[in-house]
C-alpha cells in the first residue's frame, strides 16, 4: 500500500516540489499550508504515515504544530521530518527536542528528500 | 524543477506585495512585534524558495536582509527609518531581480552591490563588490569536484554499537529502520542486546530497552556510517571503530564469539574484538585506528513565543486566466443551449422531459454563479498596491498624508481591476499633488496637518462604486466654468449644474499646463481615466467644494457577461431589462398613459414617473392590446416605470456585444440570443432614463 505523506509549508513553492518529487516514488501526497492546517488535515486522515513540515509559518509554527501533533495521541509515534535553511542549526536541536523525528535541509535535491523520506519510512 | 519555475516567480511576486504592505504598516507602527514577524518571515519564505531553485544571488541577498529582522526580532537592533528606507530599496531591487537571478542587468548588478553594502552595514558585515561575490561563487562551485576526485575507499569493517535512549519512540524514531539502513550498506553481523530486563508485567512497549553491536564490512566512510544516525545523535550513545580487517563478517569462528553475546547486556569489549580480527582477518592499508565516541547531549528547547497573525488562510489553487475564460464562454454557451431546452420542452410538454430540463436549468444557473464567482477578486489586492504609491508621492512632495481604504472586500471581476490599475492611480497621484495642500497651508486653512486620501469601495445594484475622497483645496466650479467658456466647450449664457461643469475635467484638451496652475491641475489626463472607464462600461464623475474636498466616483458593471434578466416584449421585439434594477411590475389601461401630459402614474398609490417605450422608440404610440405592463426599476434613488407590452419572464441572459455599427447608441448595452435563436436587446435602463430626462429638459426649454 502506498504510504500517505503529509506536506506543511506556507510556500507554494516548496509543497510543489517537495509534493512532486513525493509522488513520483509512488507516495501519496496531502498538503496543508500550516500548522493549523496541518493538524486539522492530519484529524481527518488518521491514516498518515510520515509528515514533512516547514517550521516558519502563520497561524502555528512548525515548533507549535510539532508538540501539537505529539499531544495527540494517535500520532505519538508518527514520524515527522522538518524543512529547515542552514543558518538555523540550533533550530534543529529545539525541532528535535519537540518531536521532530529527522530533519531536512534547504536547499536540497530530490534524491537527498527521497533518501531521508525512506530512512523514517521503511 | 524548471516547470515549477513558474510558480516560484508567482508565489515570489506575491510574498513580495505581502511584504510590502507589511513593511508600510511598520512604517506606521515601528514597534509591532507581530508585523516584524511577519517581515522575517515571509523573507524567510523567500529565501527557502530562492534557494531550493538555485537562485543563490537572490537567496544570499534576502539572507542579509533577513539577517536585520531576525536581530530586530531578537530586540538585539532597532527597527530605524534607514532600515526601512533600505528595506524599500531592496524589495525594489527584488522586484526587478526576480525574473533577472543572474542579475544580467548592469543597472541590477550594480544596484544588488550597491544594496548588499548598505545591508551589511546594518548587520555589521564588511563591504563586497561584484568581483569578491564572483570569487565566493565559483570557489563554492569548485568545492565538489575536490571531493568527487579522491580515490575509490577500500573496504573496511565497523564496529558500531547503538544505544538509543528508552525514549527514543517519542520522537517518531525507529531504530530498527537505522539498523535495517546499516544492513544496506554491506555485509554485516547484527547483534541486538537488552538493558533492563524486566519482567513481562513491567515491560513498557513504548519504550526502548535494546541495543545493538553491528558488524559491518563496508567501502565506505566512517561519516557515512555516521551519517545514518544524523537524527538520532542527540538521544543515543552511538560508537564507531574501524577495524583494519575484512573477510570477519563470513568467518565462522567470528560469528560465533560475537553471536554469542546476543541478549547479553554486557559491554563488547572492542580491544579483544580487535585482536580476534587480527588472527582471522585479512588485513587492508593499515590506518590508524580511530574511535570516536559520541555522547548524547541533551538540548535545552528554546522557548518561542507563539506568533499570532490575522492572515487568513483560503486554500487555493492557481489555474490560467486562458482556461477561466474558456469556462465562461463554455457556461455561457451552456446557458444559451439550456434556453432553448427550456423553449423545445415548453413546446412540446413532455412531462419527463420538464423534470430534466428544470434540472439542467437549476444546475447551470449554479455553475453560471460558481463559474463567475471564480473570475471575481477582491479589490484589496488593488488597495494594497496603492499604498506604495501614496507615500512614495507624498513623501517626495513633502506633504503629509494619511491614505485610508474602505470596502477592500468588495469583488470584481480581475480583468476589470487590472484596466482600473493605472486610472485609478493617476486619479490618486492628482489627488496628492494638486488636491492635499502643503502641511502649514492646511494648518493655516484651520485643517489637520495632515490630509487624507481615502479609497472605497462598494456594491449598488448590479454596479460596483470606486470613490477616491480626498480633503484637500477642492476645485472651483467658477473657474472650470470659465476655462469651459475659454476654450469654447460653454457658451457664456449657458445655465448648468455644478456635475455637469465638473464634467468639462474629463473633456479631451482641458488640461494644460494653465489649468494645473490655475485650479489645483486635476485634468491632467482625465479624458484617458475617463476612455479607460468607459471602456469598462463605467461612469466617472466627480464632485467638489472649495476647500472642502473632492470625490470622484466611479460607477462600474460588477460582471459583463451573464446577467438574470426579465424578457419584455415591445412591438414584437424581444428585451431584457436587468433583473436586479426591477422594482416591480404593473398591468395599466393603455388609456391611463394615452394623454398623460405630466407622464405620471399613480403606482401603489404613489406618483411615478413613466416612459412609453414605443414612443421613445419610435413605434406607434400603444399597442394592439388593451393592456401594458409597467415595469418599475429603480436608477439610483429614483424609480422610473418603463412601459412595455407583454412580460414573458425571467431569463439568463449571455449579454453579447452588439457590432460596431451600433455604437453610436448607449440605451442598449447588449444583446442575447434566446433559446428560439431569435435575438434579444438588453436595455440599460440607467441611460433611458438619462437620455429621456435630457430630451425632457430640451422640450421644456
Amino acid at each position: 500500500m502506498a504510504k500517505n505523506i503529509l506536506i506543511v509549508d506556507d510556500s507554494e513553492s516548496i509543497r510543489e516540489v517537495v509534493g512532486l518529487a513525493l509522488r513520483s516514488e509512488g507516495y501519496n501526497v496531502v498538503v496543508g499550508v500550516d500548522g493549523q492546517h496541518g493538524l486539522e488535515l492530519l484529524l481527518e486522515n488518521k491514516n498518515v504515515n510520515l509528515i514533512i513540515s516547514d517550521l516558519n509559518m502563520p497561524r502555528l509554527d512548525g515548533i507549535s504544530f510539532l508538540k501539537e501533533v505529539r499531544k495527540l495521541d494517535a500520532f505519538k509515534y508518527l514520524p515527522i521530518l522538518i524543512l529547515t535553511t542552514e543558518s538555523q542549526e540550533t533550530k534543529k536541536i529545539e525541532a528535535k527536542n519537540s518531536g521532530a523525528t529527522g530533519w531536512i535541509i534547504k536547499p536540497f535535491v530530490k534524491e537527498k528528500l527521497l533518501a531521508v523520506v525512506k530512512k523514517v519510512l521503511r | 524543477m524548471e516547470e515549477m519555475k513558474d510558480t516560484y516567480i508567482q508565489e515570489a511576486n506575491e510574498l513580495l506585495e505581502n511584504l510590502e504592505s507589511s513593511l508600510l504598516s511598520l512604517e506606521d507602527n515601528p514597534n509591532d512585534k507581530s508585523n516584524i514577524e511577519q517581515v522575517f518571515r515571509v523573507m524567510h519564505t523567500l529565501k527557502g524558495n530562492s534557494s531550493m531553485f538555485g537562485l543563490t544571488k537572490i537567496a544570499e541577498f534576502v539572507h542579509d536582509l533577513e539577517t536585520i529582522y531576525d536581530k530586530i526580532r531578537q530586540g538585539e537592533m532597532q527597527l530605524s527609518k534607514e532600515i526601512l528606507n533600505t528595506t524599500l530599496a531592496s524589495f525594489d531591487h527584488l522586484n526587478l531581480i526576480i525574473v533577472d537571478s543572474e542579475l544580467e542587468e548592469e543597472l541590477n548588478k550594480d544596484n544588488h552591490f550597491k544594496l548588499i553594502n548598505e545591508i551589511h552595514k546594518f548587520i555589521g558585515k564588511g563591504s563586497v563588490n561584484s568581483h569578491d561575490i564572483e570569487q565566493v561563487i565559483e570557489e563554492q562551485e569548485l568545492q565538489p569536484v575536490a571531493v568527487s576526485s579522491e580515490p575509490i575507499d577500500l573496504p573496511k569493517t565497523f564496529h558500531i554499537h547503538f544505544e538509543p535512549e528508552e525514549s527514543i519512540f517519542l520522537d517518531g524514531s525507529n531504530p530498527l529502520f537505522l539498523v535495517a539502513e546499516l544492513a544496506a550498506m554491506g555485509k554485516s553481523i547484527i547483534v541486538p542486546h537488552f538493558k533492563h530486563v524486566t519482567s513481562l508485567n513491567d515491560y513498557n512497549p513504548t519504550s526502548c530497552f535494546t541495543y545493538w553491536d553491528i558488524y559491518l564490512e563496508s567501502t565506505c566512510q566512517k561519516t557515512d556510517v555516521l551519517d545514518v544516525f544524523v537524527f538520532v545523535e542527540g538521544n543515543s550513545t552511538i560508537e564507531i571503530t574501524e577495524i583494519p580487517f575484512i573477510e570477519l563478517i563470513s568467518n565462522a569462528s567470528f560469528n560465533e564469539v560475537v553471536n554469542g553475546t546476543i541478549f547479553k547486556d554486557l559491554k563488547t569489549d572492542i580491544t579483544s574484538i580487535i585482536l580476534l580480527a587480527e588472527s582471522i582477518g585479512k588485513k587492508v592499508e593499515a590506518e590508524p585506528i580511530k574511535n570516536d565516541v559520541l555522547v548524547a547531549t541533551p538540548v535545552e528547547a528554546q522557548k518561542v513565543a507563539k506568533v499570532e497573525t490575522k492572515e487568513k488562510v483560503v486554500s487555493s489553487i492557481r489555474v490560467s486566466s486562458d482556461k477561466l475564460d474558456e469556462l465562461m464562454n463554455l457556461v455561457s454557451e451552456l446557458v444559451t443551449t439550456q434556453a432553448s431546452l427550456t423553449l423545445y420542452n415548453q413546446k412540446n410538454e413532455t412531462p419527463e422531459l420538464e423534470v430534466i430540463s428544470e434540472n439542467i436549468e437549476k444546475l447551470s444557473r449554479r455553475l453560471r454563479d460558481i463559474a463567475f464567482g471564480m473570475t471575481l477578486v477582491p479589490i484589496n489586492n488593488m488597495f494594497s498596491r496603492f499604498q506604495r504609491l501614496v507615500r512614495d508621492v507624498s513623501m517626495a512632495l513633502g506633504k503629509e498624508v494619511q491614505f485610508v481604504t474602505e470596502g477592500g472586500e468588495t469583488e470584481l471581476d480581475k480583468s476589470i481591476i487590472e484596466t482600473l490599475t493605472d486610472p485609478l492611480m493617476h486619479i490618486i497621484r492628482n489627488s496628492l499633488d494638486h488636491g492635499l495642500e502643503l502641511p502649514e497651508v492646511r494648518e493655516s486653512h484651520n485643517k489637520d496637518r495632515k490630509g487624507t486620501v481615502k479609497l472605497k469601495a462598494f456594491y449598488s445594484g448590479i454596479s460596483v462604486y470606486i470613490q477616491i475622497i480626498d480633503d484637500g483645496k477642492g476645485i472651483d466650479v467658477n473657474i472650470i466654468r470659465k476655462k469651459a467658456i475659454s476654450k469654447g466647450f460653454l457658451k457664456e449664457d449657458e445655465v448648468l449644474t455644478d456635475k455637469e461643469i465638473f464634467d468639462f475635467i474629463f473633456y479631451p484638451g482641458f488640461s494644460t499646463a494653465e489649468v494645473i496652475t490655475d485650479i489645483s491641475g486635476r485634468g491632467v489626463g482625465m479624458d484617458v481615466v475617463k476612455r479607460n472607464i468607459t471602456d469598462l462600461k463605467g461612469v466617472v464623475s466627480v464632485e467638489s467644494k472649495v476647500n472642502v474636498g473632492t470625490t470622484l466616483t466611479i460607477k462600474l458593471p460588477l460582471s459583463l457577461s451573464i446577467i438574470d434578466g426579465l424578457l419584455v416584449e415591445i412591438a414584437h421585439v424581444n428585451y431584457i431589462i436587468p433583473l436586479s434594477v426591477v422594482n416591480k411590475c404593473y398591468e395599466v389601461d393603455n388609456s391611463e398613459m394615452m394623454d398623460n401630459f405630466n407622464k405620471l402614474l399613480i403606482l401603489d398609490e404613489k406618483q411615478v414617473p413613466f416612459i412609453n417605450i414605443r414612443q421613445e422608440f419610435g413605434y406607434k404610440n400603444v399597442s394592439d392590446s388593451e393592456k401594458s405592463q409597467i415595469i418599475v426599476v429603480s436608477d439610483g434613488d429614483k424609480k422610473v416605470g418603463i412601459s412595455v407590452d407583454y412580460i414573458v419572464g425571467e431569463y439568463q441572459a449571455v449579454v453579447k456585444p452588439i457590432g460596431k455599427y451600433y455604437k453610436n447608441q448607449d440605451f442598449i448595452s447588449g444583446a442575447t440570443i434566446l433559446g428560439d435563436g431569435s435575438i434579444a436587446l438588453v436595455m440599460d435602463t440607467h441611460k433611458i432614463i438619462d437620455l429621456y430626462t435630457e430630451h425632457v429638459k430640451l422640450e421644456l426649454k
